[in-house]
């Protein structure tokens, strides 16, 4: 029998009350690229962190895993920490704070080196040089003395993978390792880790939720939920014909498309945008004049009709958010028009009717609202723009309606935002959105954060609710399949300026400019053929 | 399952508490007079009729110490009240107008009076109007202001940072409603815990006052006070500059210890998962 790189055997892991992990068991041989997919909460991370004996205090775990045959869990935490950096390595999802702020990204790789092998100063830092090299940071283009802050979230990840592979490691996790980054972005350090594996004797974990990317990459696939692995096997038949019912609506959700209401585009644009330039400081004002200015937007023209759904796609950093900041008037622009119907939009002191007639949702479930606030007033709060505004038993009403809507429960009002998961969140923040009955609601990645099934839920209440509410969407995200899902037309966005736009279907099928034939190839996909089933 | 309080929380609230009580038991009792002179009895030791003893004039300690409780805290409070009142405002003005000329004015301003030795203007303040608990509480607070204003500040950019804020300002909300609405709830936590700090600092800072003579007047009995009075009779009645100097150190601790544990406490970031 040969033996397995890792065997987790009957894992469980638990934390009071709680079972984040049950009775999991894989194998991983030399070489493999293994990946684990699930939803938040599913015990993805969990397994990952027990295996590593990093779990959080107060965590128990019974099973076992054998690393090349030897158990981890026997070994105390002297010999666990000779363990992890050396035979196992880990990169996070976050680059932003895996990373030392105060260091050298040359130091830091080498720092692994000095610690587990006791290599002198210059050889580490010789090392570390060629691993960065491997990774894409060649010292000519990147340096081994810039501290992370200098380098891009995707050059981060790299400075992270290189400290991972210092020491050749017999197995790589990678937990969410691309969730965090651009599409382009994504491909580029899913293609370097699936090189790494290919030339070492590496084998490497991948966690997701994305089950596109493991499409593309991995061999095998344990699917996990509520702390069970549901179902595993080889990818290619996972995805065929998968036994498990769970698998099937995962991918059916990642997938989703709500059904689109027909489109009567509207003679006069509700919205239109001319020539828009937007800038911002960047640097403190000087003593003589103002800092440095940083121009976002340059030049975009725009115009949706009502009732339109209309997407705009750009990766982090082109201009879009600031774009969507403008034209509900919290931004000033530097030149070029924005009128919504036949009012003009102009920043600052706008009249309260104007801004009336946009509402906005945001990406992050739990940022979004006050946690010191219970629901009604949340929810409430757009009523400012109104002059006579409903009051008491009539505004309770107004309301509840709103959550009635998107689906709660009118006596959610009550409760405070802490007591909703994600999903639940993001739909009263719709509701927030809905309860003055705007025409343009601007969706900023608003399905972004939340897990494919939860995501499907909300991409199919917004279709409802724009067929029923008469709304118009622009519904802004990085990721080119939602937005294929629930728009009818995109815009693709690069460096402040829009670079292609057309129905939905020609741009994805059919790019025309070199940037967006990028993002459309960069995308992972699950090829079609995988998942040509006629019963769903 | 209801979060159990932390142990520094608890022990720092009961020490506080107990002074707290005591200085409010005085406004209505005291086991004797405090302005009555009784040379008699002077410089009796702990035990006795007098529980804690008597002073050089034959005052009850027990009672002086109660009276002096009062001092300290309406001393501590009103100061910090006027730090609160005086900067908050001040640091939430600031917050909102980030990078613009006004928070420069206000953060400059903080460190200009950051800048002066707060003892000596202290001083000089009761040089100016005389020496009195009011023109002490004066003093205190007005170093007060400048710490509340950048707690304010500091905890309100982060609160501006948040969604939330943008949706209140599509809602048509302005700077002024947003702070009080929205930012002043979310750095409530904040405010309380460096009011407690600060309570305990203002404490000192009377008794340090009054030590040199310019806190609250005779007859009106002080914590600092009684130390300064005490000095030349140590060597034959230590208990005069003990129990004022263990009353400052057990309120200050108290306090201290509330201060940490409420942070603890309110701040979800350091509470641990129960």
């Amino acid at each position: 029998m040969t033996m397995r790189r890792l065997e987790i055997d009957r894992l469980n892991v638990q934390i009071g009350d709680v079972h984040p992990v049950r009775d999991v068991s894989l194998a991983i041989e030399p070489g493999q690229i293994f990946g684990i997919a699930g939803e938040s909460g599913s015990g993805k991370s969990m397994t990952a962190l027990a295996v590593m004996g990093l779990l959080p205090g107060g965590a128990a775990r019974t099973g076992a895993a054998r690393l090349d045959g030897q158990d981890l869990f026997a070994l105390d935490e002297a010999a666990m920490c000779g363990v992890r950096g050396q035979r196992i390595g880990m990169i996070f999802q976050e680059p932003m704070t895996a990373l030392n702020p105060v260091r050298t990204i040359g130091s830091q790789v080498a720092e692994t080196l000095i610690i587990h092998q006791g290599m002198s100063r210059a050889d580490a830092a010789e090392i570390a040089a060629t691993k960065l090299d491997r990774v894409g940071l060649a010292a000519g283009r990147v340096g081994l003395d810039r501290y992370p802050h200098e380098l891009s979230g995707g050059q981060r990840q790299r400075v992270m993978i290189a400290q991972a592979i210092a020491l050749q490691p017999a197995l790589l996790i990678a937990d969410e390792p691309t969730t965090a980054l651009d599409v382009t972005t994504q491909a580029g350090i899913l293609d370097l880790m699936s090189g790494l594996v290919e030339e070492g004797d590496m084998s490497l974990m991948l966690i997701t939720h994305d089950l596109a990317v493991l499409a593309g990459l991995s061999s095998a696939i344990a699917v996990m939920k509520g702390g069970w692995i549901v179902e595993s096997g080889a990818t290619e038949t996972l995805f065929r014909s998968h036994r498990h019912a769970y698998t099937g609506r995962l991918l059916a959700a990642s997938g989703h498309a709500p059904a689109r209401p027909a489109v009567r585009p509207a003679a006069t644009p509700l919205l239109d945008v001319e020539n828009l330039h937007v800038g911002y400081q960047t640097g403190r004002p000087v003593l003589f004049g103002k800092g440095a200015m940083t121009e976002a937007v340059r030049g975009v023209s725009l115009a949706i009709g009502a009732g339109e759904s209309v997407g705009l796609v750009g990766e982090s950093g082109c201009g879009k958010s600031t774009l969507a900041r403008t034209i509900l008037g919290l931004q000033a622009a530097r030149s070029g028009s924005i009128r919504l119907g036949d009012d003009a939009v102009t920043g600052g002191a706008m009249p309260a009717r104007v801004r009336a007639g946009m509402q906005i949702v945001f990406q992050d479930p739990y940022g979004s609202f006050n946690p010191r606030h219970r629901v009604a007033r949340l929810v409430a709060e757009p009523f400012h723009l109104i002059e006579d505004a409903p009051v008491g038993a009539a505004r309770d009403k107004a309301v509840a309606e709103a959550l009635e809507a998107v689906g709660m429960a009118a006596s959610d009002a009550g409760k405070y935002i802490h007591e909703f998961s994600g999903g639940q969140r993001q739909r009263i923040a719709i509701a927030r959105a809905l309860v003055i009955r705007p025409k343009l609601i601007i969706l900023d990645e608003a399905v972004s954060a939340l897990d494919v099934s939860i995501r499907a839920q909300i991409l199919d209440l917004l279709a409802a609710l724009r067929d029923s509410h008469g709304l118009t969407y622009l519904f802004i995200s990085h990721d080119l399949g939602v937005v294929g899902a629930i728009t009818d037309r995109v815009m693709v966005m690069k460096d402040g300026v829009i670079v292609e736009q057309g129905p939905v279907a020609d741009v994805l099928e059919r790019p025309d400019h070199p940037y967006t034939r990028e993002l459309v190839a960069a995308r992972p996909q699950i090829p079609p053929e995988w998942t040509a089933r006629d019963d769903r | 399952m209801r979060p159990r309080l932390p142990v520094t929380l608890v022990a720092g609230l009961a020490l506080t508490a107990l002074f707290a009580a005591a200085a409010l038991l005085s406004l209505v009792w005291t086991p004797h007079a405090v302005d009555v002179l009784n040379i008699a009895a002077r410089l009796q030791p702990p035990g006795g009729d007098h529980l804690l003893g008597t002073d050089h004039f034959g005052r009850d300690m027990l009672s002086m110490l109660m009276v002096g409780a009062r001092t300290s805290i309406a001393v501590a409070i009103v100061a910090v009240g006027i730090g609160m009142a005086l900067g908050v405002p001040l640091g939430l003005l600031a917050a909102a107008n980030h990078g613009g000329v006004v928070d420069d004015l206000v953060m400059r301003g903080n460190d200009l009076v950051f800048a002066f030795p707060a003892l000596v203007i202290a001083i000089l303040i009761t040089a100016v109007f005389g020496p009195s608990a009011f023109n002490a509480i004066l003093a205190i607070g007005i170093f007060n202001t400048p710490v509340f204003a950048r707690v304010t500040r500091g905890g309100a950019l982060s609160v501006w940072t948040q969604d939330f804020i943008l949706a209140a300002r599509v809602s048509g909300k302005g700077a002024a409603r947003i702070s009080l609405e929205h930012i002043l709830p979310n750095i409530a936590s904040l405010l309380i815990v460096q009011g407690t700090i600060q309570f305990s600092l203002g404490i000192l800072a009377e008794a340090g006052l009054s030590y040199v003579g310019l806190g609250a007047q005779p007859p009106l009995p002080s914590w600092g006070r009684m130390l300064a009075d005490s000095q030349t009779m140590i060597s034959f009645a230590p208990h005069l500059a003990v129990l004022p100097g263990l009353a400052i150190i057990a309120t200050v601790l108290g306090l201290n210890l509330t201060g940490d544990g409420l942070r603890d406490h309110l701040d979800p970031r350091l509470r641990r998962p129960s």
